[in-house]
């Protein structure tokens, strides 16, 4: 689990919408998938680092690194983050090789 | 393969090339004789059985109006509109949009100014009108997609306002922010499935939102709540604005 890598399904975009930071779904997903979605900065962040793909451990520390938080509140925002993504079926991983 | 046939709505003229006669019967009151179409849409029975899975009840002639609907609304960001869910009517020479969730009391709500405010209330479109940005401002323009209740006519007027409606024990209104509503609102606008289109109707939206006061009222079934949401968006002492002879 720890080094598994995680990325944002395709058909789902984040767009400043009135200076708010929204997902919503485009092309097939948009006929499946009519929930719209506001992130905060952070969760922000969390979604454009994780449209690249990532694992937990580099979600954690990028975080860390850009908003000098403690290791710990970095990991909890994630596990949020990433937990409430994963239960919408927003989330799909991908195992690296010594997993 | 039924006749294809022109509409005028929001200004623009839609080429439609439906397989069912009842398509032309439905936009009945907006047909034009201009063939230089700005849009298109074409129907397809693939296209409607797309439509049937969410309403699997409806026949594909009756299903097909929404289909073709659906084409529109993805081509009417390029001419900065877009379709919002909500119902309109028109009062001294601007129109009032009430938006919310299906089952919220839109209808309900529109079919109270029509009664206590008489003649000096038209409708404008019951359930999905356009909204359309012009060199004027912003308009709602009315459809032939106007829900069960079928209210609509075919009109184009400057929108006034743009309210959140939402079901109280007292009636109340106010001008909100709309940035703390954005969720809300992307709610009722179609969102076309094309990025290019998508990124436009945001556009459209947040123009929308600079151009006309957001509202949120809440309220009751009652008179009073015409009375709130009037005197609250058109500025003015409701006595006055009632017709007496309604």
């Amino acid at each position: 689990m720890a080094m598994e890598k995680m990325k944002i399904r395709d058909g789902f975009v984040l767009r400043q919408v009135m200076g708010k930071s929204m997902v919503v779904a485009v092309g097939q997903r948009s006929r499946e998938f009519n929930c719209i979605i506001r992130l905060n900065e952070v969760a922000a962040d969390l979604w454009t680092w994780l449209t690249e793909g990532a694992t937990k451990e580099t979600l954690v520390a990028r975080l860390q690194e850009k908003y000098d938080i403690h290791e710990n509140t970095a990991m909890q925002d994630v596990d949020n983050f990433v937990f409430a993504l994963h239960k919408e079926g927003l989330l799909e991983y991908e195992s690296t090789a010594d997993r | 393969m039924a006749e294809p046939f022109s509409i005028g709505i929001a200004g623009l003229t839609v080429r439609m090339h439906p397989l069912y006669d009842h398509a032309r019967q439905f936009c009945r009151d907006y047909l034009t004789g201009d063939t230089e179409a700005d849009l298109v849409a074409v129907s397809s029975t693939e296209a409607i059985a797309r439509e049937a899975e969410d309403l699997p009840d409806g026949s594909p002639a009756f299903l097909e109006p929404l289909c073709l609907y659906r084409q529109i609304a993805e081509q009417l960001p390029a001419f900065g509109g877009c379709v919002f869910h909500g119902a309109a009517i028109e009062y001294g020479g601007k129109a009032y949009l009430f938006t919310a969730p299906s089952g919220t009391g839109k209808s309900t709500h529109i079919r109270l100014w029509a009664k206590h405010l008489g003649p000096a209330v038209k409708i404008v479109n019951g359930d999905k009108p356009i909204l359309r940005l012009t060199d004027t401002g912003v308009n709602v323009c009315s459809t032939p997609w106007a829900g069960k209740e079928n209210w609509q006519r075919n009109c184009m007027v400057p929108l006034g306002g743009l309210c959140l409606l939402h079901r109280g024990e007292t009636d109340t209104i106010r001008r909100v922010t709309p940035a703390d509503y954005v969720s809300e609102l992307l709610r009722q606008v179609y969102l076309p499935a094309d990025g290019e289109m998508l990124d436009k109707t945001l556009w459209v939206l947040d123009e929308i939102c600079r151009q006309v006061p957001l509202y949120l009222l809440e309220c009751t079934m009652n008179e009073t709540a015409v009375i709130t949401a009037f005197e609250g968006m058109t500025g003015e002492k409701y006595g006055d604005g009632k017709d007496e002879n309604s």
